[in-house]
């Protein structure tokens, strides 16, 4: 069974009505959870997707966000959440000690939680990951490297003109 | 099996660029809905109209913008939604401009994770701030809208209904109205929301209240007790007014009951009674 992860202020962000036999099914009218793609470094097969996905959501909710809003059929769904971890703040401004010997005053606190989807798409799709950084079309940028290049070695050559012993001095400074 | 159903989800870069060229794959990106002033790159769209106002487009290439914005530097972007704008479309407009600018900012959110994971610049962050802000503003346009029609149905602005009741300890509160595990058409057996005096009762809370309420009346007979001898006092002085007191100077001693008291009114004041007089003046000190 998949659990919201609960927070007491903040998470869960959607609270539903309570369910009935017979009732209308579950809608949200302004679903406000955002994904991003990641690439994982890790050679994985061409079925397979990663999100970070926020820590509301669960498999069912994943699978209708990716169905209905971008029409991507999905085989199966894994998610597993990070930083779902408590921790002590301690705060030693507050005068609740009875004792000298009594802990200072501390208050439990959340991490921002959040989640990693695993995802394998159905009916043998594929998907590799692109370099939205990196243009197709940069054969012309190559040359130019190349030209680039030809010029440093053409700047890199010793000149005949005055000034060589200087040059030659420089270059063979025994310090470096 | 339609053959386009085995291309579409696929996303090497020789198929993209030969669906981009022919007019069986939309525009990936409607950059005209998305920002007031839109990008240049999509001229070749005026040409075509379309009786549906966006086309689906399937498959993960969603998440990446247009093949052509690959490796630019500098991408411009125009202004966000403003508030005033969206109030001007309906909401059926709303509903799909919502998702429209979701998947951009999905989008965003992908290329953003990519420069962090690659240690490069990311180009054109301020799309994420305009994006975001104009999501905000038409949620925004969204409430102020419900909020309204509750407030006319309803006349709550969450369409939940509540009544004032009192505390077991005769203070007020207001109750709104809460979730019942099965709604009220489908109850056999109605367990209504009963009132906190009925709800909890006990001997020692009667006796209580009638304490509370002796307290009430004594201060409330001491108080009458007082005004019956002040009067008495000035009616000493003035044989001509009547024996029963004036109405018009009981008012003058009426207090307003805020907070849940009535505020300690003194009715003897030394340093006025002694000049307290009817149609007379005061005589002069010599």
């Amino acid at each position: 069974m998949s659990r919201r992860i609960r927070i007491p202020g903040k998470l869960p962000s959607v609270k539903f009505p309570l369910h009935y036999e017979g009732a209308p099914q579950r809608r949200l009218f302004i679903p406000e959870w955002y994904i991003t793609l990641a690439k994982p470094k890790e050679k994985m097969p061409k079925n397979y997707v990663r999100f970070h996905v926020p820590a509301d959501m669960t498999k069912y909710d994943m699978k209708e966000y990716l169905d209905k809003i971008y029409n991507i059929k999905v085989l199966n769904v894994r998610l597993s959440p990070v930083n779902y971890v408590r921790y002590k703040e301690p705060l030693p401004w507050r005068i609740k000690k009875m004792s000298e010997d009594a802990p200072t005053p501390y208050q439990w606190k959340f991490i921002e939680p959040w989640k990693i989807a695993h995802i394998f798409l159905a009916d043998e799709q594929e998907f590799e990951f692109p370099n939205p950084l990196k243009n197709e079309d940069d054969e012309e940028n190559e040359m130019k490297l190349t030209d680039m290049m030809e010029a440093q070695m053409k700047a890199m050559k010793p000149k005949k003109n005055g000034g060589d012993n200087k040059s030659k001095m420089f270059l063979e400074n025994s310090w470096f | 099996m339609h053959p386009s159903n085995l291309l579409l989800p696929i996303l090497a870069r020789k198929c993209l660029r030969s669906l981009m060229n022919s007019n069986a794959i939309a525009n990936i990106r409607p950059t005209a809905c998305l920002l007031a002033a839109s990008n240049c790159s999509w001229n070749g769209r005026q040409e075509q109209r379309c009786f549906h106002t966006s086309r689906r487009v399937h498959g993960l290439e969603e998440f990446f913008d247009n093949p052509e914005n690959f490796g630019k530097l500098k991408i411009r972007s125009g202004m966000a939604w403003s508030v005033d704008l969206l109030r001007r479309k309906s909401t059926e407009d709303l509903h799909k401009l919502w998702f429209v600018l979701l998947k951009e900012r999905n989008m965003l959110n992908t290329l953003e994770q990519y420069c962090i994971d690659e240690d490069e610049p990311m180009p054109g962050p301020d799309r994420l701030e305009k994006v975001a802000e104009s999501m905000s503003n038409l949620r925004d346009v969204i409430e102020e809208r419900e909020e309204a029609k509750n407030m006319l149905v309803h006349g709550t602005p969450d369409g939940i209904g509540g009544e004032w009741r009192k505390n077991p300890l005769g203070a007020t509160y207001f109750y709104k109205y809460k979730e019942h595990l099965i709604p009220e058409h489908l109850q056999e057996i109605k367990r209504g929301d009963k009132p906190a005096d009925l709800a909890y009762f006990s001997p020692k809370l009667e006796e209580w209240h009638l304490r509370l309420e002796e307290k009430r009346l004594k201060k409330r007979g001491g108080f009458h007790f007082l005004l019956a001898t002040k009067y008495g006092q000035i009616r000493a002085r003035n044989r001509h007014l009547p024996k029963k007191m004036p109405e018009w100077w009981k008012r003058k001693f009426r207090t307003k009951w805020l907070y849940g008291i009535h505020p300690q009114m003194r009715i003897f004041m030394k340093h006025h009674d002694k000049d307290y007089r009817i149609n007379s003046r005061r005589p002069h000190k010599y």
